[in-house]
C-alpha cells in the first residue's frame, strides 16, 4: 500500500491513541491492546473527539513509569523534574521488534568524515513531523505529529502536536517552533535560496499556518498527493527547529550589526553561515547546546577528536508499552575513520555494533563471513534502493547528428543490451550478488513491472548481430560496422575513475560490444569533471554506478522519464519548445504525465498514470542496465537486540531510523 | 653571524608571500571546486541540490569573485589569525587544526626520537665494524625496511596484532576514553594505543638515516686527521665521538628543518590505514574535495614550517660548523 486514504490514516492515527489507552489501562497485556484498538478505532471513524483525547491524557498521568537509571538518582536529588512532567503528556508508544530491553550500553559505528555525516542523521536526527513505519516503505506513521488529517482535494495538510512535549533542553516544543522554521529559514532567502523539492508541489511553495499552540496547517494551491510521504522522508533538516534557542542567531530577533560582529568572532563569513553551524543537521555538527526532538543529543561535535558522540538526554517523548521511557541505550558514536578498511577491521574484530554503510561491498562480504562466529555477529540482508550496479546511458540529444542518429536507434539500444553477457560480469566483478535485471522498481515498492525486470537481459549475440545487420550492415577492415556516414561507429563511455568496479565491468563490455561490431573507448574522468560533461550532455554515453530511486520511484524518475543528464528534449520541453531539440510524441508524454501526477487529488491515480509511465519507458528502453544490483548487507552483534534482520536501505526511507533506534538494546546473557 | 643570521631572515619574508601564492594557485587548479565535491556527495546519498542553492552557497562562500579577490581575502584573514571556514567541516579552520595539532606533534616526536635512537648507534656501528656480521645484519634490516612501505607494514602489524590479542588497533584511544577528558588512565590508553604507530614510523622509518650516517662516518674514519689523532694515542671511543660522528652529522642538521613539517604531515598513509586522528588525513581529504581554504592553510602551515626549519638548520649549521658561515 504505498499511500494512505483518509479513513486508513486516521486509523494509523487510533493506533496511536490506542497505544496511550493500552498503556493507561493494562500495560502488560498484549490481548487488551487488540481489543482497545478496536474500540478506539470506531471512536475515531467518527471523528476523533477532544473527550477521547483528555480521557487518554488523565489515564497516562496516573501511571508510573520507568526511566534510566541514572535519571531515577537525578529525579532523587532533585536536579530533573520528575518522568511525568518530562515525557510528554501523550507520548509516543513504540512496540518493541522482540521484547522490551534494560537500559544501558552504546552503539558503535563508524563513518569516513564529513561526507558521510547524513548517517547521523539517519540513526539519531529522524524526528520529523510524520514518519515511515517501521517494517514497509509505504506506510506512513505519526511522529511529532501525534495524528495529522488530509483535505480531500489533498491540498491541506493539518498537524496536531503532542500536548506537553519538550525540547531536550526541557523547553516546550510548539507550533512555534515549527513556524519558525517556515518564516525565519525557508522563507529567508539567505539561509534558503531555493526551497527544497519537499515542500514544493508543481511550482508552488507550501504555506505553512499555525491553527494554535498545538495544530499547524500546511497548505498547497495545488493538490499535493505525495506531501504526506515527503514529510516522511528525510532531507538533513527537519522543520521542527527550537525557536528560543536558535532565536540568538537570527537577525530578526537581535540586533543584525551584533549578531554579524558576534559571527566574525567565531571564525564566520556571515550570520547565515553561523547559523547554520549552530543548527543541526546536512552537514552541520558542531554545536552540542542546540536542542533536539532526538533519542540523543550531541556531545562530543565533529572535528575535534576521533569520534562524534550523542548521549542520551532526559526529555524524550516516547516510551515502549511497558511505559519505560526511551532510549534504552545511554550513548551513540561514530568513530571517524580515514578509510573503509579501518570500518571492516573494525567489524571482524566485533567493535562494529550494528552498519551496513560502506562495508556493504561484496569485495568485503568473505571476510566478514568468515569473522561472523568469532566477532559475535551475524549478517543481515537489506533490499537497496538501487536497481542495478550501474547503466550505459546513451547521450540521446547529442550535439552530432550521426550519433545522436545512431543512439536514437531503439534496435542499436536493444542489441547493445543483448551483447552484453551479464552473468559473466557478475561473476566476474560481483561475486555473483548481482544478478541480471532491468531497471524495474522492487515489487515492494507498489510498482511491480515485469516486463522492465526482464527486458533484453538475456545474453544472445545472434538478436543482436539480426538487429544491428538491419541498421549497419556494412563493415570495416577490423570488423566494426559503419555508420549512416560511412565512419566506423565508435563511441566514448565516460566513467567516474574511482568507481574501478564500473570500470572492470566496460572492460569487459567493450569486448562483447567488439563482438558484434561496435566499437568502444573508455575515458575515467575525475569526478568533478564526469559530473560537468554529464550535466552539460557533453558525452557520447556515460557508464554510471547506480540505477537509483527502485523503492521510492515517484520522488524522483529519472531512470524511466529522460530529465538530466543535459538531455535536450527536457530543455524543449521546460522551455515550451524555445531551446533544445523537439522530442518524440512518446517522450513529451511522458513528461506531461509527470507533471500531472503530482497535482492528482489521489494517491491511486498517481500510481495508475506512473504504471503508464513505466509502460511506455519499457517501449523505449532509454538506459542499458548492464547488471543487476548486489543486495547491501551488514553486520549486527548477536547480543544487540530488538532490530530486525530485514530493512531498507535508502535515503528516503532513512535506515535504519524507521526501525526506531530508540528501542534498540544489549541484552545480557 | 649576525648578519648571516639577518640575510637569512629577510629572505624569508619574499619566500612565504610566493608560497601563499602558489599555493592557492595550484588548490584552484583542478577543474570545478569544493561545491562539485559537496553536490556529488549530496547525490550519492540520493539528496537533489538546485542550481539556485548552488548559486547562494557560490556566493556566501566567495567562490564566485575573482581569483585575486578571493585571495587577497585569505591572506589578509590569516594575519588576523583567521585561516577562513572549512567548507566540509563548516567550522572554523583553526580550530580543525589545532584540535589535531598536539597529538599530531607527540606522536611525531616520539617516532623521530625513537628514529633517531636506533639509527645514529647503528649508523656508527656499520662503519666503525664495518663488514662484520654486525654490519651486514643492520644493512639488511635497514634494506628491508627502507624498501617495504609503511601503509603495508602497518596493515601486516594490524593483522598480526588482531590474530594474536584480538583488538583492533586502529584509532589512538579506546572507544571509553576518546570522548573523555585527559587523566592519567587515558594517557597509558595512548600508549597503549600509540605502540604500533611509534614502531612503524619510528624504527622502519630509520632504515635511511642508518644508511646516511653510516656512509658519512665511513667518508671520515679514513681521513687523515683521524690517523693523527690515532697516533697520538686518543682511545677510539672518545676519537670517534668527538671527531668524525661531529662532521658526519652535518648533513642531518641541514635537513632538520624538514622534520619540522614531516611533524604534521610525513605520516598520513600511515594515519590513514591506522585510523590516527593526525593533521594527515586531514589534509589529503581537505585537497581531495577542494575545500580550499582547509588545504590552503595547511599547506601554507607546511610552507612556514619548512621555511623556518631550514633558517634553523642554518643557524644550527653556522654554529656547528665554522666553515659554513663563511662560505
Amino acid at each position: 500500500m504505498f499511500a494512505i486514504s483518509r479513513r486508513q490514516f486516521l486509523r494509523v492515527g487510533a493506533l496511536g491513541a490506542a497505544g496511550a489507552v493500552v498503556v493507561a489501562c493494562q500495560p502488560q497485556t498484549v490481548v487488551i491492546k487488540e481489543e482497545v484498538t478496536k474500540e478506539v478505532e470506531k471512536v475515531v471513524e467518527k471523528e476523533v473527539t477532544k473527550e477521547v483525547q483528555k480521557e487518554v491524557i488523565v489515564e497516562v498521568e496516573k501511571v508510573s513509569a520507568n526511566q534510566a537509571p541514572e535519571y531515577q538518582e537525578m529525579v532523587k536529588g532533585g536536579q530533573l523534574p520528575p518522568l511525568e512532567e518530562r515525557v510528554s503528556l501523550e507520548p509516543m508508544v513504540i512496540t518493541p521488534y522482540e521484547e522490551i530491553g534494560t537500559y544501558g550500553g552504546v552503539w558503535r559505528n563508524g563513518y569516513l568524515g564529513m561526507a558521510d555525516t547524513f548517517q547521523f542523521s539517519k540513526k539519531v536526527h529522524y524526528e520529523g513531523i510524520l514518519r515511515w513505519a517501521s517494517d514497509n516503505i509505504t506506510t506512513v506513521i505519526p511522529c511529532v505529529a501525534q495524528r495529522w488529517v488530509v483535505s480531500s482535494d489533498a491540498k491541506i495538510l493539518t498537524a496536531y502536536l503532542r500536548k506537553g512535549m519538550k525540547h531536550s533542553d526541557g523547553e516546550p516544543f510548539s507550533a512555534d517552533d515549527i513556524m519558525f522554521w517556515y518564516e525565519d529559514i525557508i522563507l529567508n532567502s539567505e539561509l534558503t535560496p531555493k526551497i527544497n523539492a519537499r515542500y514544493v508541489n508543481a511550482g508552488e511553495p507550501v504555506t505553512v499556518r499555525k491553527l494554535d499552540d498545538l495544530t499547524v496547517e500546511f497548505s498547497f494551491p495545488v493538490s499535493n498527493p505525495l506531501f504526506e510521504q515527503r514529510l516522511a522522508t528525510h532531507h538533513g533538516s527537519l522543520p521542527t527547529t527550537p525557536k528560543h534557542y536558535m532565536q540568538q542567531f537570527h537577525p530578526s530577533y537581535v540586533d543584525p550589526a551584533e549578531l554579524t560582529a558576534k559571527a566574525k568572532q567565531a571564525g564566520y563569513d556571515s550570520w547565515a553561515t553561523f547559523f547554520q553551524s549552530m543548527d543541526l543537521g546536512m552537514s552541520n555538527w558542531a554545536n552540542p547546546d542546540r536542542p533536539v526532538l532526538d533519542a540523543w543529543s550531541l556531545s562530543v561535535p565533529v572535528g575535534v577528536g576521533p569520534q562524534v558522540s550523542f548521549t542520551r538526554q532526559p526529555y524524550y517523548w516516547k516510551v515502549d508499552t511497558a511505559r519505560n521511557q526511551l532510549p534504552y541505550l545511554d550513548e551513540v558514536i561514530f568513530k571517524l575513520h580515514a578509510d573503509v578498511q579501518g570500518i571492516v577491521m573494525d567489524a571482524v574484530a566485533g567493535e562494529l555494533d550494528f552498519q551496513h554503510r560502506h562495508i556493504d561491498v561484496a569485495e568485503y562480504y568473505p571476510l566478514l563471513h568468515e569473522y561472523a562466529e568469532e566477532a559475535d555477529y551475524e549478517i543481515f540482508f537489506l533490499l537497496p534502493d538501487k536497481m542495478n550496479e550501474a547503466a550505459a546511458w546513451p547521450n540521446l540529444t547529442h550535439q552530432d547528428p550521426v550519433k545522436r542518429e545512431i543512439l536514437q536507434n531503439k534496435d542499436f539500444r536493444i542489441a547493445l543490451s543483448y551483447a552484453i553477457d551479464k552473468d559473466a560480469l557478475n561473476t566476474t566483478v560481483w561475486r555473483g550478488m548481482a544478478p541480471p535485471r532491468g531497471a524495474a522498481p522492487w515489487p515492494e515498492s507498489g510498482f511491480e513491472h515485469k516486463r522492465l525486470e526482464t527486458l533484453y537481459q538475456e545474453y544472445d549475440p545472434d538478436k543482436a548481430n539480426a538487429l544491428l545487420d538491419k541498421h549497419y550492415p556494412n563493415k570495416d577492415s577490423d570488423g566494426y560496422r559503419l555508420g549512416p556516414d560511412g565512419q566506423r561507429i565508435s563511441f566514448i563511455v565516460e566513467i567516474t575513475a574511482s568507481h574501478v568496479d564500473v570500470i572492470d565491468m566496460f572492460e569487459m563490455i567493450k569486448v562483447y560490444w567488439a563482438d558484434v561490431g561496435v566499437e568502444i573507448t573508455l575515458r575515467p574522468l575525475d569526478r568533478a569533471l564526469y559530473t560537468e560533461h554529464r550535466n552539460a550532455g557533453e558525452f557520447d554515453i556515460i557508464g554510471h554506478k547506480y540505477v537509483e530511486k527502485g523503492l521510492f520511484p515517484l520522488l524522483g524518475y529519472s531512470p524511466w522519464v529522460p530529465t538530466g543528464n543535459g538531455n535536450q528534449w527536457y530543455v524543449w520541453y521546460r522551455s515550451k519548445g524555445e531551446k533544445g531539440q523537439e522530442p518524440p510524441e512518446a517522450i513529451r508524454r511522458q513528461y506531461e504525465r509527470a507533471d500531472a501526477m503530482v497535482t492528482e487529488t489521489s494517491i491511486d491515480r498517481v500510481r495508475a498514470t506512473f504504471m503508464e509511465i513505466l509502460d511506455t519507458a519499457a517501449d523505449e528502453f532509454l538506459i542499458i542496465p548492464v547488471v543487476g544490483m548486489s543486495q547491501p548487507f551488514g553486520v549486527k552483534k548477536k547480543a544487540f537486540r530488538n532490530i530486525p534482520m530485514e530493512g531498507y536501505a535508502t535515503t528516503s526511507w532513512p535506515d535504519p531510523a524507521p526501525q526506531n533506534p530508540p528501542q534498540f538494546f544489549w541484552k545480557e546473557g | 653571524m649576525l648578519r648571516y643570521s639577518l640575510h637569512r631572515a629577510t629572505l624569508m619574508v619574499p619566500t612565504l608571500v610566493m608560497i601563499t601564492v602558489v599555493t592557492f594557485f595550484i588548490i584552484q587548479l583542478p577543474p570545478g571546486d569544493f561545491l562539485n565535491t559537496y553536490i556529488a556527495n549530496l547525490e550519492q546519498q540520493g539528496l537533489d541540490v538546485t542550481d539556485a542553492e548552488i548559486q547562494t552557497i557560490r556566493q556566501r562562500y566567495g567562490l564566485d569573485q575573482p581569483f585575486h579577490a578571493q585571495y587577497v581575502k585569505w591572506v589578509t584573514g590569516m594575519f588576523r589569525g583567521d585561516f577562513g571556514l572549512s567548507f566540509e567541516w563548516q567550522r572554523p579552520v583553526r580550530v580543525l587544526i589545532w584540535g589535531r595539532l598536539a597529538l599530531t606533534f607527540v606522536l611525531s616526536s616520539v617516532s623521530l626520537i625513537l628514529r633517531w635512537l636506533v639509527a645514529f648507534p647503528l649508523g656508527i656501528h656499520g662503519a666503525v665494524r664495518q663488514y662484520t656480521v654486525g654490519d651486514y645484519v643492520a644493512t639488511g634490516l635497514a634494506f628491508v625496511s627502507a624498501s617495504i612501505p609503511h601503509f603495508l607494514l602497518a596493515l601486516v602489524m594490524m593483522w598480526i596484532v588482531f590474530r594474536a590479542f584480538g583488538h583492533n588497533i586502529t584509532g589512538l584511544f579506546s572507544q571509553e576514553f576518546a570522548g573523555a577528558p585527559w587523566s592519567v588512565a587515558k594517557v597509558v590508553d595512548l600508549l597503549k594505543h600509540m605502540w604500533p604507530s611509534v614502531i612503524i614510523l619510528g624504527f622502519f622509518g630509520s632504515a635511511g638515516l642508518v644508511r646516511t650516517m653510516r656512509a658519512n662516518l665511513l667518508d671520515e674514519l679514513h681521513k687523515p686527521y683521524v690517523t693523527t689523532a690515532r697516533a697520538k694515542g686518543l682511545p677510539e671511543y672518545r676519537l670517534t665521538m668527538k671527531y668524525p660522528v661531529r662532521v658526519a652529522l652535518n648533513p642531518f642538521i641541514s635537513t632538520v628543518g624538514w622534520t619540522l613539517p614531516q611533524l604534521i604531515s610525513g605520516t598520513t598513509i600511515t594515519s590513514i590505514v591506522l585510523g590516527l586522528p593526525t593533521t594527515g588525513p586531514l589534509l589529503l581529504r581537505a585537497l581531495k574535495s577542494q575545500d580550499m581554504y582547509l588545504a590552503g592553510s595547511f599547506l601554507v602551515l607546511l610552507g612556514v614550517l619548512t621555511v623556518v626549519g631550514t633558517f634553523i638548520s642554518d643557524l644550527l649549521l653556522g654554529w656547528i660548523d665554522p666553515r659554513i658561515r663563511y662560505s
